[in-house]
């Protein structure tokens, strides 16, 4: 036993010594065991909870004594802007801020930035994509002393700056499509939440305005569409249709609300109370249940899949409309039972009981939108949960503020019944979100000031812009976030307002060069003082548009449920059911901005992983960068970048420009500027050489399968044939046989997987030669003869080689396949050359093309191959190509080489160029 | 930090058209150096296992059937009684005793039953916890606490937890990788290996066994390993200009190594799932030449999993830290869900470990890798001792089920702890699956409530707000 393996606290905790044994020791006793589960929920320390009945019920909390010393709970207050010496007045009061805590330390800021790059980064900070290479040029010749202010106007006023801000905001409200967990049902209609808030951003809806909505939308009066679509705010979190503990359940649903709430508007980790007095900030566990008071109202979430039952589903129309919808029909239902009692004959007295019933059954006619919804008036009690567990209430909470956020300047309790809101709610929400959105509120203003300045310079005022309080970090400059915070507040919450004063800032302006030699770099090197920019990697939404934007294929159709990016049979396969819920969607719809992207949690999509987007199930408010290898890989090889490298050369080679030229115009297009002569020397090096080595490689044809052995029948039955397996064009695609089906997937019959036919290289007797060449991890590729298609099985015959088994086989493929022969073949990993002779009802097979020695096999056929029958490949595990199929029958030979476009060596060297500028760091890269 | 990086230089040596290794060699000491999360990091004491395989029986297999020997159970076959059979809803069933025959194997005199013979000659090997229990009678909340220490979904995996604790000494492949069942993967899929609110370097990379191991490794049609080196190079050469134009930023040449650990990756990754330089012998112990059984429809031998176990050695001895093996996959009888009839379902599964994991354990050994390769053996629960439905099914009961460890410092031949007399419910020495989880990382080198991760205004710990306890007498003294 190693002593050390006996938990020691964790540093500067004051935590009773006995703490953990007596928790150790309730653990034994089975009524607290189920209590002590619960706790296991959450993401706090022990020796507090074991410190917890101690502290029960008390106000007076330890941490309080802090709030007062704690900088984000003291009022927001406009401080007087600093004096820079040697600087001549007007100074932008950001820079003013900044440059004499700069001047102060005796540190030069770096000069501004180039016009291009100034243009670039506005352009990706504001709409998330790049700027024309026109408009940097009218910008760089532009004298016009507001030409900076009329740029960043424009971009205010694009649509597309909703849908980059936008998706800022999902992170933070962890958004998704689907409810987590086993079955990861659709939550309908959660695409209009992201449409409202992309809609928000564009017109500038004060933010004030923002938070009431995303609390009590369906509580102010008056009502609009809107105000209800920003309340599927509570109904973004995950769901466990399937509890263990239907009780915890509930009370996890309003903690996800809670917390998330607390993170996203306030920046506070309320979370942490949810068992025990706040760690770090001012937060007893009072608090905590007090502010879930006000969300107690609402009715737990059911049936999201199903809006017409969902109770987490609510019409889009003004309530008081629904009301009355809903007494008319009852109205309608009262008469008809007259009706009905009147009735005498059996007949009238039927037609009057079925349309009642289907009264009844008549739904509003409103659309469903995911929104808040109350069961009445009067919500059920609320308790300071004992340790987090529901089935250990403590003393009832009534609705009230956190006691350390409104010291001096408001009442802590909330009214219990503040009148019904609109829709025959409690009203508690409403009280709230006043609270939240008033001027009097510590944190609501600074909190979204800071993520502003986050997303432009890489970085916030506050590091930690989900966490305010004393476990955060604090603000570099605490001046310049309180006067951001007041100039939001004094100019209608506007966010706008906030994006020109930053972007008109020197701040903003300069350049991010960090180099070494500067004094700036020695005497600041993690950049605290601002005195460059930040030099950031495009997010994972920003580097697939861009790509889109490059290659011409963007297609900004706004709004919606979204895409369903084509998920890779080897991607789909990791689920039980692998394409459940999944779609296909056509490539048009594929090149839609990645906002638009169906977002369900159990799908991750390679392309947002491999670029640090994994977590839509808590709060996400700041996105990781990471380097690692297969980013590389997934930017090299993926099948979405390679369709818009093709898509790219087609568009910059089009109307017969030379290679050099064409090379600038995706210079353009990538960078938005021309390539230097030493750049483009690279670039058409690199095409020389890689037309030199695709016209070495003999017309090379490749076939590869892209699905799972498994998939849910609905998936299976959207797909078409070419979605099983691509390879050369003008050949014939076919699903293969996939006979099985257990609990609701569809399964294939190994060996008769997807293959691919070429119409019209008829093949029934002669001589067959090819050289098989099996990509790394191939199981089983197939060379068909005499192949036909029945449905979508193949049948004729079948030239099988396994290089993992170093064997070779003949297969005949009816009615089911059979082994005729097999023989041993090493080293086939690098290629294999195979003669094939059908004649005289036998079939012989050699290693080599000239048919010299003797054969590998010599079996019988079964019988003869169909007059009809052609040459087709198929591969399973990994693609599989063939170089020189030559077939000699008796019309005499003919060679299979894939279609001109597709062999056209200029061309693909183009494609292979265009690629690599999509690689560049400065195309990932926002200087 | 990193202004000061001798980021041009490193930018030069990657320039130089030395011979290939070098230049290898010069991408990992700049990837390392420069914004790696995976960067190896000492342990916070030596810790016996370097590397974990996590053999997950996914459905939940039946520890009555397999270690727990409960005689009295199958005295009392037939016997109704109370059994709380979901979360506080107790009811009346009928006790179902297996029909295995159990026995006392090597020197230790553990009981394993004859569903396992191959396994059972190593008993010696195996530190068995027959008393472990866990909160969720759901398989996807259960897997998620088996995986994370929570029942809720967004929490890092244990696999992230090794990651991002150890690092990975391989370069060029992943450093946390999982390994699926060919009938599908588990309940609630990637969410399994999700590196939750940690960077998404850190979640588990699927590795296939067979085709091709990893996504977008194969540069596509009509692209050779040449074209992409000439392609890397030369986008290379651009980002060198360019990162000569903005010095200070490392990240810059970062980037660039990552393109030639890319190009490793692709080369070194299908290696790894090369089996044709195994000599015959150890095909054959794995078994992974066995044709399909013809007895059951769903049953695929020894030979998939018995090649993924072997896979997993080349892994351990390719330095990845930590594998995770799937058995089973889909739905019902697909996986250990034993509902549909639990005789048919040992029938079905057995086979396809027994073989595989005897192998595995024999094969570390005689290559000296046990003591340094902590292997665990468990699902997301255990089963009832009553019958369900009309096959004698076995339902989900997390109150008490059987883990095993081998290797990698667990103490061989040991018995801990015990469940009732009709193996039911853990009643002696009984361990939350959190204990469980400490005593891998313990195991790993790691001290469970040292390894935390900040998040959510807190240190965030595997293992959760409960302190854990190690269970010593699994490990070797």
């Amino acid at each position: 036993m190693t002593p050390r393996a006996r938990q020691r606290p964790a540093r500067g905790l004051p935590i009773p010594p006995d703490g953990a044994r007596r928790v150790r020791a309730a653990a034994a006793a089975p009524w607290l065991g189920v209590a002590l589960a619960c706790l296991l929920l959450f993401p706090c320390a022990l020796r507090v909870v074991a410190a917890g009945p101690a502290l029960r019920g008390s106000e007076a909390h330890s941490a309080s004594t802090r709030a007062t010393n704690l900088w984000a709970f003291t009022p927001v207050q406009r401080p007087t802007l600093p004096v820079v010496p040697g600087r001549p007045r007007p100074l932008n009061p950001i820079d003013a801020f900044i440059e004499a805590r700069l001047a102060a330390q005796g540190i030069a800021p770096n000069p501004p930035a180039s016009r291009r790059v100034l243009l670039r980064r506005a352009s990706f900070d504001l709409v998330g994509l790049p700027p024309t290479f026109e408009d940097v040029q009218a910008f760089e010749r532009d004298a016009r002393p507001d030409a900076w202010e009329r740029r960043v106007e424009s971009l205010l006023a694009s649509p597309q700056h909703g849908e980059r801000w936008g998706r800022h905001w999902l992170d933070v409200v962890r958004f998704a499509q689907s409810n987590g967990y086993e079955r990861d049902g659709e939550k309908k209609g959660a695409w209009r939440y992201r449409d409202h808030v992309i809609g928000a951003f564009n017109r500038d809806l004060p933010w004030d305005q923002f938070v009431r909505e995303h609390v009590a939308g369906d509580e102010l009066e008056p009502f609009t569409p809107g105000a209800l679509l920003a309340t599927g705010f509570l109904r973004l979190g995950v769901l466990d249709d399937e509890p263990d503990d239907k009780e915890m359940a509930a009370f996890d649903d309003l903690d996800d609300v809670l917390s998330t709430t607390g993170v996203a508007f306030m920046g506070l980790t309320l979370g942490c109370a949810r068992c025990h007095d706040h760690k770090f900030d001012p937060v007893p566990q009072a608090d905590y249940y007090r502010l879930l008071a006000f969300f107690r109202g609402l009715a737990p979430a059911k049936d999201v899949s199903n809006p017409s039952a969902s109770t987490a589903h609510v019409p889009l129309a003004d309530p008081i409309e629904v009301a009355a919808w809903h007494r008319q029909r009852e109205a309608r239902v009262r008469d008809m039972e007259a009706e009905l009692a009147r009735a005498t004959d059996e007949k009238a007295r039927k037609d009057w009981r079925g349309r009642i019933d289907a009264a009844r059954k008549e739904l509003p006619p409103f659309e469903l939108a995911l929104g808040a919804h109350e069961a009445g008036v009067k919500p059920p009690d609320t308790f300071v949960l004992r340790r987090g567990s529901a089935r250990s209430p403590g003393e009832p909470a009534a609705p009230g503020f956190p006691t350390a956020l409104v010291r001096g300047h408001a009442a802590v309790a909330a009214p219990a019944d503040p009148g019904p809101g609109r829709g025959g709610t409690s009203g508690r929400r409403r009280v709230l979100a006043e609270w939240m959105a008033s001027r009097e509120h510590p944190l609501t203003a600074r909190v979204i000031v800071n993520r502003l300045w986050h997303h432009h310079f890489g970085r916030g005022l506050v590091r930690t812009t989900g966490d305010f309080g004393a476990a955060g970090t604090p603000p570099t400059h605490p001046e310049l976030l309180d006067w951001l915070a007041c100039e939001l507040m004094d100019h209608g919450w506007s966010l706008k307002h906030i994006h020109r004063l930053i972007l008109g800032s020197e701040a903003w302006r300069r350049s991010s060069h960090a180099d070494p030699a500067t004094s700036a770099a020695a005497k600041d090197p993690g950049n605290e003082l601002w005195w460059r920019q930040g030099l950031r990697r495009l997010e994972a939404e920003a580097a697939r548009d861009m790509v889109l934007w490059a290659s011409g294929e963007l297609n900004l159709h706004a709004g919606g449920r979204g895409f369903f990016p084509t998920l890779a049979g080897e991607v789909l396969e990791g689920g039980s059911r692998p394409g459940t819920d999944w779609e296909v969607s056509p490539p048009a719809e594929q090149s839609r901005r990645a906002v638009y992207a169906f977002v369900r949690r159990t799908s991750p999509v390679p392309w947002m992983e491999a670029l640090d987007y994994s977590n839509a199930t808590v709060p996400l408010t700041e996105r990781p960068v990471t380097t690692v290898a297969p980013q590389a890989l997934l930017l090299l090889n993926d099948d979405f970048m390679r369709s818009q490298a093709r898509a790219m050369a087609a568009r910059v080679a089009s109307g017969g420009r030379s290679r050099d030229a064409a090379l600038s115009e995706a210079w353009r297009r990538v960078l938005s500027r021309d390539p230097s002569a030493e750049e483009l020397s690279v670039a058409l090096a690199h095409a020389a050489r890689h037309e030199d080595a695709v016209r070495a490689l003999p017309g090379r044809l490749t076939v590869r399968t892209d699905v799972p052995a498994t998939m849910s029948l609905g998936y299976f039955g959207q797909l078409q044939p070419r979605h099983f397996v691509s390879g050369p064009s003008g050949w014939a695609a076919l699903k293969g046989h996939w006979p099985d089906q257990y609990e609701g997937n569809q399964i294939v019959s190994r060996g008769e997987g997807p293959a691919m036919l070429a119409t019209g290289a008829r093949f029934a007797s002669g001589t067959a030669m090819a050289r098989l060449i099996p990509h790394a991890g191939l199981e089983r590729g197939g060379w068909l003869l005499g192949a036909t298609a029945d449905g979508h099985r193949v049948r004729g015959m079948e030239v099988l080689v396994e290089p993992r088994e170093a064997r070779v086989s003949v297969l005949w493929l009816a009615p089911e396949p059979r082994v005729l022969a097999s023989a041993r073949r090493e080293g086939m990993e690098s290629g294999v050359d195979l003669r094939v002779v059908v004649a005289e009802g036998r079939a012989r097979v050699w290693a080599g093309r000239d048919g010299a020695g003797e054969p590998l096999m010599d079996v019988a056929l079964p019988g003869p191959l169909p007059a009809a029958g052609v040459v087709g490949l198929r591969a399973w595990g990994a693609p599989l190509s063939a170089e020189d199929i030559v077939l000699e029958t008796a019309g005499g030979p003919v060679a299979l080489r894939p279609d001109v476009a597709e062999a056209d060596p200029a061309r693909r060297a183009m494609e292979a160029t265009c690629l690599m500028l999509l690689n560049l760091n400065e195309a990932l890269y926002v200087e | 930090m990193g202004a000061g990086f001798t980021g041009v230089a490193m930018a030069g040596l990657l320039e130089e058209d030395g011979f290939f290794g070098g230049r290898a060699r010069a991408a990992t000491a700049l990837a390392d150096a420069v914004a790696n999360p995976l960067a190896e990091r000492p342990p916070h004491r030596r810790g016996p296992a370097k590397a974990c395989i996590f053999l997950f029986m996914y459905g939940g297999p039946s520890q009555m059937d397999l270690f727990d020997y409960k005689p009295e159970l199958q005295l009392r076959h037939g016997q109704t009684i109370d059994v709380e059979q979901r979360r506080r809803d107790v009811k009346p069933g009928k006790l179902l005793g297996s029909r295995r025959v159990f026995r006392q194997h090597g020197q230790s005199g553990l009981w394993v039953s004859d569903a396992l013979p191959h396994l059972s000659r190593h008993a010696d090997k195996l530190a068995v916890v027959k008393s472990l229990y866990a909160d969720s009678f759901a398989h996807g909340s259960a897997m998620l606490q088996l995986n994370s220490g929570r029942i809720l979904q967004g929490w890092p995996s244990m696999g992230s937890w090794l990651a991002y604790g150890l690092g990975s000494p391989n370069r060029n492949l992943p450093g946390y990788v999982v390994m699926l069942d060919p009938r599908g993967g588990p309940i609630s899929g990637a969410a399994n290996w999700s590196a939750g609110f940690m960077p998404a370097s850190y979640q588990g990379t699927v590795f296939r066994a067979s085709g091709q191991p990893l996504l977008n490794l194969d540069p596509g049609a009509g692209h050779t390993a040449s074209m992409q080196r000439d392609l890397i190079d030369a986008a290379n050469r651009l980002n060198a200009g360019h990162a000569a134009a903005h010095p200070g930023h490392s990240e810059l040449q970062a980037r660039m190594a990552s393109y030639e650990l890319a190009f490793q990756l692709q080369r070194e990754a299908p290696e790894a799932l090369d089996l044709s330089r195994e000599d015959a012998r150890t095909l054959e112990l794995y078994g992974v030449n066995e044709g399909r059984p013809g007895d059951h429809p769903l049953a695929l031998g020894p030979a998939p999993f018995g090649r993924q176990c072997l896979i997993a050695r080349r892994l351990v001895e390719r330095g990845v830290r930590f594998i995770q093996i799937y058995h089973g996959g889909g739905h019902q009888q697909q996986n250990w869900d034993a509902h549909f009839g639990v005789e048919e379902n040992l029938r079905i599964h057995c086979p396809e470990i027994d073989r595989p994991i005897a192998a595995l354990l024999q094969d570390l050994e005689q290559r000296g890798l046990l003591d340094s390769t902590l292997v665990v053996w468990g699902g997301e629960f255990g089963r009832q001792a009553i019958s369900q439905g009309d096959k004698d099914g076995r339902d989900h009961n997390p109150l008490g089920f059987t883990y095993w460890l081998a290797g990698g410092g667990a103490r061989g031949g040991t018995s801990h702890g015990e469940t009732d007399e009709i193996g039911q419910a853990a009643v002696q020495d009984r361990h939350h699956i959190r204990d469980l989880h400490a005593t891998i990382l313990h195991l790993m080198g790691l001290e469970p409530e040292r390894l935390t991760y900040f998040y959510g205004g807190l240190e965030q710990k595997l293992t959760g707000v409960v302190e854990p306890e190690v269970i010593l007498p699994l490990v070797r003294g």
